[in-house]
């Protein structure tokens, strides 16, 4: 069977398994099921000979014949030209504290109207959300929400903020700048969740519209990558330092998994890198892991394992280094670089003390990197 | 006599090593019903192609004990090669293998075990000048003791490659003591080897399996694999491979509890079933007025916690407000007569029939006989946080429509776990209620706490997930129609991929009445080629293909059933088993006595006749209270009538084809389709009345032939 006959067939196959079933959200503007597939031109694509297309908008460069889909599996050439279908089709509408995903330095205690359409560029088996993330659109029941309505519901539902997140955000990169421009209108912020597997030029123009990006970094090394993502970190760290060369506010995750990626020489390596690269003040937070999708029989992350981390971070010279998925722990809070004063604390997603006087220390004004309310 | 043992050794080794490779099995892949399709369907068709292949192959009787011994090296090597799957696959421990590599690994693990036997079958049929009911019946007995042998002397106190070590060695000895041949004291010397060395380097082969972690302890108990990974201050608990708890993981523990104490933060009694190892005993002690009975099913996981966990740990579990029970979570109710305010079913999900049992319609009414006035019942189920696939959404309505069909409130909290809260009186998951119960009891949290409670709970979410959920029902999940775990199954298979996700989503599809006529069409399917090329001659041979499929499909319902009566299966598996292999024996015996050709098919007229009345029985009596002899007198008839219907349909087949293995292989092809087919398809999807009407069915057709057949022949 050939690639194309495949994905035909396995297209058709998704479109039966995805019948049935209502669901609604208690939407102040009712958005409607979503029934068919979006066909939006894409904007990074280049178009070859016989109808074929390569993408430009990450790094897998997908080459693809009339009819065939890339591997994210929501973009698809017909005819010689590159549509996305997950344009307005929204899988996934919750309203998430800004520190669940993790911001710790973008406005604290403010809430994050987030949403996904379907698909990944990558495969993480460990993916949290894998049953949007690697599957198809067909297989997914989605709601139509225009870019335009996406700031008046984000305001409606008294968020500061519109995160794109649980899935890859780069797989419905027309939309994200789309609606990220359309919410400006309300005064609503914008930040992205992402793996950082995105093209260069593609990622300066959604560095021109949003106003923060959390980059995903899975590990410091090419093999975990290939073996674990199913992606490469390199475009990853040239996405990091674009992002920080123009300046967006910047924080990285990285996700300890026992064994996996927790050498301690390795994340030298990386604290050395980001120190070089990005500076003392990018925040790092490494996060516990929680066995889930493929990997549901790993142990979770022992909380001693994430303190040695840390304390590596912190020795290299970085600044902000944070313990996340560990309520209570002291290295969830942040404390002043300069005078070692707790200035916010944080119980898990909860706010509790704020130190902070625009930005700065109260109890030394020396000045904190953020975007602070 | 001497030669009465090989047909007795076959049994009991086969038996045994059947039980082992099942259990291993459950530790290195899921141990559901799918994975146990597999290894039994596998293991019973290996089986029969052994046999009926070993004609064509120029065996002589002397070579019996020498494929003994190549079978015990087998054995052996499997059992080793297994532990070390995930290196052949190129998976990291901890990593899920996946249905299409349980496939093949039960497809190749069976090969080397279940041929073999197959052709010993033929051999010591051979052996013993082609008296194939005698080796039938010394099988079955060797079968029958491997049995209570294993269950009874070798599981609760030796784990399972010096159990192996021990089979072994004692059939090596029998070989020696009792061949008639020239011995091979270099294949004996290094079978005793290989086998030794299984109990030498276990330990040291679970520690390379579980590499990178350092594992620290393993325990066999007769639920399962007990194991322990230690990462310096963390400890993972893992049951038969999966991961049971870690400590301290403080989250796990409070979603287990608090949801469902922050209901009624006063309660004095608190019921939890299972789940209690890993944090909940001591966040329910939290609540100073509450007393807690605990019930935990495999008293050892507890013995091995008290041996690792640090004193201030250990003294929970030494708490006067605590009470340990070690029984059945279902037998402990059906026992009790206590009520409480607060029961809290925390034991795994409903992935196998087993389980089932504790997520039906009838377990939560039971449930709910034992609730005080305003009591709550609280579980836990799978889910995603921000968004559910159908296949999961199914799931999670089938289980809300059972509590829905129970209790008269049902609330559900969700997150990448659901909390389901039933009660028969008012439930609240507003936000403010929960945070002001936590602030007035000053319960001490780390994780249940406002924030995340906000997120939680926020409306987006918990609308969304409740439109998914709530009405219209699904079918509710009964004891006699588990269709739970079938959904359960479905759902787990979607994380593979989409041909695993495809097949699953097929059979629900399919309408009842054609699942209901599906083994006669498959059994029509076998039957005709053998009609077409042996003509008359081929008639005998159905009555044993729906042989092997009825009394498998028979016995694994009796043993559902006995569970779900008395819940008390782990206990008497061995004696239930040993009941029908009793029955076959005699069943066999009583064969010996045959007269002539003309007797022999109304004999099998009469037993077709009498499996039929054992069914209609048994669908009778399916939704009635019994007394727990019944299940056993059950066995023991349909063993009995099989062993019978056996030897009589396998002489003329002898007579004609010259193959002694001829007659084994239809059966165990039979078993092989009621293997795949009955636990993980027709007992969920159609219930289990609705499957024995299938058995009905086919049997019925059966005994028409057979008429036809002995009309023909008087004619």
């Amino acid at each position: 069977m050939k690639r194309r006959e495949f994905i035909k067939a396995s297209s058709y196959f998704c479109i039966y398994l995805s019948g049935g079933g209502s669901i609604s959200y208690p939407f102040s503007f009712s958005p409607s099921k979503s029934t068919n597939l979006s066909r939006v031109e894409a904007r990074y694509y280049e178009k070859l000979p016989d109808r074929e297309i390569r993408c430009l908008l990450c790094p897998r460069y997908c080459h693809l014949g009339d009819k065939e889909r890339g591997y994210c599996g929501v973009r698809e050439n017909e005819g010689g030209t590159y549509y996305t279908l997950v344009y307005g089709k929204v899988c996934a509408l919750n309203v998430d504290p800004i520190e669940k995903k993790p911001f710790f330095h973008f406005y604290p205690g403010t809430q994050a109207f987030s949403l996904a359409t379907v698909g990944c560029n990558v495969n993480c088996k460990f993916c949290q959300n894998w049953q949007i993330s690697q599957v198809r659109p067909e297989q997914v029941e989605a709601f139509d929400l225009p870019p335009e309505a996406v700031g008046l519901a984000a305001k409606n539902n008294n968020c500061l903020s519109i995160a794109y997140t649980y899935t890859e955000p780069v797989v419905f990169f027309e939309y994200m700048v789309d609606s990220a421009l359309a919410s400006k209108n309300y005064g609503i912020k914008n930040v992205v969740v992402t793996g950082g597997h995105i093209n260069l030029k593609p990622l300066e123009e959604l560095i021109k519209v949003v106003d923060a990006i959390k980059v995903d970094l899975k590990s410091f090394s090419e093999s975990f990558y290939k073996e674990y993502v199913r992606g490469e970190l390199k475009p990853v760290l040239e996405a990091i330092k674009l992002i920080h060369q123009r300046k967006k506010w910047l924080e990285i995750v990285y996700l300890v998994i026992p064994t996996l990626n927790d050498q301690e020489l390795m994340i030298r390596q990386l604290c050395r890198w980001l120190l070089k690269e990005t500076g003392p003040d990018v925040p790092l937070h490494f996060s516990r892991f929680h066995p889930m999708y493929l990997l549901k029989n790993l142990p979770p992350t022992p909380i001693s394992t994430l303190e040695k981390l840390h304390s590596i971070a912190k020795e290299e010279g970085l600044r902000y280094v944070y313990i996340g998925n560990v309520p209570g722990h002291k290295a969830e809070s942040t404390y002043c670089p300069f005078c070692g004063q707790m200035i916010i604390e944080r119980v898990g997603y909860q706010i509790g003390r704020m130190e902070l006087r625009q930005g700065r220390c109260r109890f030394c004004h020396s000045t904190i990197p953020g975007i602070w309310s | 006599m001497s030669r009465d043992i090989f047909p007795f050794l076959l049994g009991f080794l086969s038996i045994s090593t059947q039980i082992f490779l099942l259990r291993e099995f459950q530790v290195h892949f899921y141990g559901n019903e799918m994975v146990y399709g597999f290894v039994l369907g596998f293991w019973l068709l290996w089986g029969s192609l052994g046999s009926l292949f070993a004609s064509k192959l120029p065996f002589q009787k002397k070579q019996l004990a020498l494929l003994f011994e190549i079978t015990l090296i087998f054995i052996a090597l499997t059992f080793i090669s297994l532990r070390l799957i995930r290196f052949i696959w190129g998976k990291p421990f901890g990593e899920s293998l996946g249905l299409t590599a349980s496939f093949f690994s039960a497809l190749i693990c069976c090969f080397f075990l279940s041929f073999p036997f197959g052709l010993l079958f033929f051999l010591n049929v051979l052996f013993l000048d082609g008296q194939i009911a005698r080796v039938y019946l010394l099988e079955a007995l060797g079968a029958c003791l491997a049995g209570l042998a294993v269950d009874f002397g070798l599981i609760p106190h030796v784990s399972c490659w010096p159990s192996l070590t021990i089979i072994g060695l004692f059939s090596l000895l029998l070989i020696l003591i009792f061949s008639p041949t020239k011995k091979n004291w270099f294949l004996i010397a290094s079978t005793s080897l290989i086998l030794i060395s299984l109990s030498i380097f276990d330990w040291t082969i679970q520690k390379i399996a579980a590499k990178p972690f350092p594992l620290i302890e393993s325990r066999d108990s007769r639920f399962g694999r007990w194991q322990v990974i230690k990462i310096d201050d963390q400890m993972t608990l893992y049951q038969n491979g999966m991961v049971a708890a870690s400590i301290p993981d403080p989250a796990e523990a409070e979603e287990i509890i608090h949801f469902a104490l922050l209901q009624r933060p006063e309660a004095k009694r608190i019921l939890l079933i299972g789940g209690g190892f890993g944090g909940a005993i001591e966040e329910a002690l939290k609540y100073p007025l509450a007393k807690i009975d605990y019930v935990e099913i495999d008293p050892s996981v507890i013995y091995l916690l008290k041996d690792l966990l640090s004193p201030e740990k250990r003294a929970f579990f030494e708490s006067p407000r605590l009470n340990l029970h070690y029984l059945d979570g279902r037998t402990f109710l059906q026992k009790s007569t206590d009520l409480f305010d607060i029961i809290i079913l925390a034991g795994p999900e409903p992935s196998t029939a087993q389980l089932n049992r504790f997520y039906t319609r009838e377990f939560f009414s039971l449930v709910k006989q034992h609730l005080a006035p305003g009591g709550v019942v609280s579980l836990r189920l799978s889910s995603a946080e921000n968004y559910q696939n159908p296949s999961l959404v199914r799931y999670l309505r089938s289980n809300y429509s059972t509590l829905a069909s129970v209790f008269s409130y049902v609330e559900i909290i969700p997150g990448d776990t659901n909390i389901f809260l039933a009660s028969d009186d008012w439930l609240s998951i507003d936000f403010n209620y929960l945070v002001k119960n936590l602030e007035n009891y000053q319960i001490d949290t780390k994780f249940i706490r406002p924030e995340t409670l906000l997120a939680r709970l926020n409306p987006l979410r918990l609308n969304s997930l409740k439109s998914k959920i709530t009405p219209p029902f699904l079918e509710t999940n009964s004891d006699l129609k588990p269709r739970g775990y079938l959904y359960y199954l479905v759902y787990w298979a979607t994380q593979f991929g989409l041909t695993e996700a495809k097949v699953m989503e097929f059979w629900l599809k399919i309408p009842a009445l054609f699942l209901i006529l599906l083994p006669l069409f498959l059994i029509i399917a076998l039957f005709c080629p053998l009609l077409i090329s042996k003509g008359k001659a081929a008639f005998p041979a159905l009555p044993l293909l729906v042989l092997g499929f009825t009394s498998l499909m028979a016995e694994v319902l009796i043993l559902l059933w006995f569970q779900l009566q008395f819940g008390y299966i782990y206990e008497k598996i061995a004696l239930l088993i040993t009941w029908f292999m009793l029955g076959l024996l005699a069943g066999s015996f009583l064969s010996l006595r045959l007269g002539s050709l003309k007797a022999l098919n109304r004999w099998l007229i009469v037993d077709q006749a009498l499996i039929l009345l054992i069914l209609s029985w048994l669908f009778l009596l399916l939704p009635v209270k019994i007394p727990n002899l019944i299940p056993y007198l059950f066995l023991f008839l349909l063993g009995g009538v099989g062993g019978h219907l056996f030897i009589l349909s396998n002489q003329p087949l002898i007579r004609e084809s010259q193959s002694y293995g001829f007659g084994y292989s239809l059966d165990l092809a039979g078993s092989f389709l009621g293997a795949i087919l009955g636990p993980p398809l027709f007992f969920p999807i159609l219930g289990l009345p609705l499957s024995i009407f299938s058995l009905l069915i086919l049997n019925f057709f059966c005994l028409i032939i057979l008429l036809i057949f002995s009309y023909i022949q008087k004619r």
